[in-house]
């Protein structure tokens, strides 16, 4: 008896959801446009420049797991980066997860939510895991995680900061 | 993902509830959970290796080797945890399995598991007293 597990991507006001029902995301780009960047191409022309002074920003970054197939019950879920190399340290991700996702759109601005930088060990990752109620869902959620690119005027080495590995991990029964 | 152990359990009357049934047909872990205190042993096989908890004695079994924990066992109420850990990634749909088989428990007021961590390439105990 296993999960199976699809990405979705979050944007606009109100909220939608992308790829559609049976398929998964492939990426969860940050860059300076509210899309899921489903062919990976938006990226690189919609970059989050240094800017001249202060910070720049990507837009929020809203993703969700969906967990599908036959399973009992999904616990204990972490989200975490744990590997991947930023090219300054004027640059970093910033993430939070919350249960219910609601502004009025997602912003380019500093976030008001994704403050912390993203954790980089199991031990302190972000708990990602559904509200009670969600014990025995026929297709069940993950909360929400926000993630937003900070990028601060004082960044000498930019360009495109690589993939970064956002671990995600749950308990199954 | 494809889980790489399928369980089987007896229960204290003596009768038998596997994963799958005759016909192949799988049952929900759930229909465990419904008669969760009556459990004698629950096992885990399909790599080759035998893992198992025995819940009247408080043991945990590696094929042969049996782990006891405690001498006199006989007025204790050992509960089971089991659980599949998941670990992917963001975005990618390809997921590692670890499965904890053990139980938890209460002396003296103190709440004591003993967890053994299976994992593709090895197993060991997670002590959680």
């Amino acid at each position: 008896m296993a999960s199976d597990i699809d990405w979705k991507v979050y944007t606009g006001s109100p909220l939608t959801e992308a790829p559609a029902a049976g398929s998964s995301a492939v990426n969860v780009n940050l860059l300076l446009l509210d899309i899921y960047d489903s062919t990976a191409g938006s990226y690189a022309a919609n970059p989050v420049s240094v800017p001249s002074t202060g910070s720049a920003y990507s837009f929020e970054r809203v993703i969700r797991a969906q967990w599908t197939g036959t399973y009992n019950e999904v616990t204990n879920v972490k989200l975490w980066k744990s590997s991947g190399t930023l090219s300054d340290a004027g640059i970093s991700i910033l993430a939070d997860v919350t249960g219910t996702w609601a502004p009025e759109a997602q912003i380019s601005g500093a976030s008001t939510f994704a403050t912390a930088a993203i954790p980089t060990t199991s031990g302190t990752a972000l708990d990602a895991t559904p509200a009670a109620g969600s014990a025995y869902p026929a297709a069940g959620y993950s909360k929400y995680g926000v993630m937003q690119l900070l990028v601060k005027a004082a960044v000498t080495t930019p360009g495109d900061i690589g993939s970064q590995l956002i671990r995600f991990q749950w308990d199954e029964t | 993902m494809l889980d790489w152990l399928k369980w089987e359990v007896s229960f204290n009357d003596g009768t038998c509830l596997s994963q799958f049934n005759e016909t192949d047909v799988e049952i929900t872990f759930k229909k465990i959970q419904e008669n969760i205190n009556n459990i004698n042993v629950f096992k885990l096989f399909g790599d080759g290796n035998s893992y198992s908890v025995n819940l009247s004695k408080g043991s945990i079994s590696v094929n042969d080797t049996i782990i006891s924990f405690f001498e006199d066992y006989e007025n204790l109420d050992f509960r089971l945890i089991f659980f599949k850990r998941r670990l992917g990634a963001a975005y990618t749909q390809s997921v590692e399995t670890d499965y904890f088989i053990g139980f938890q428990v209460k002396i003296q007021e103190k709440n004591i598991k003993k967890i053994l961590r299976i994992t593709k390439t090895h197993n060991y105990l997670v002590n959680e007293t």
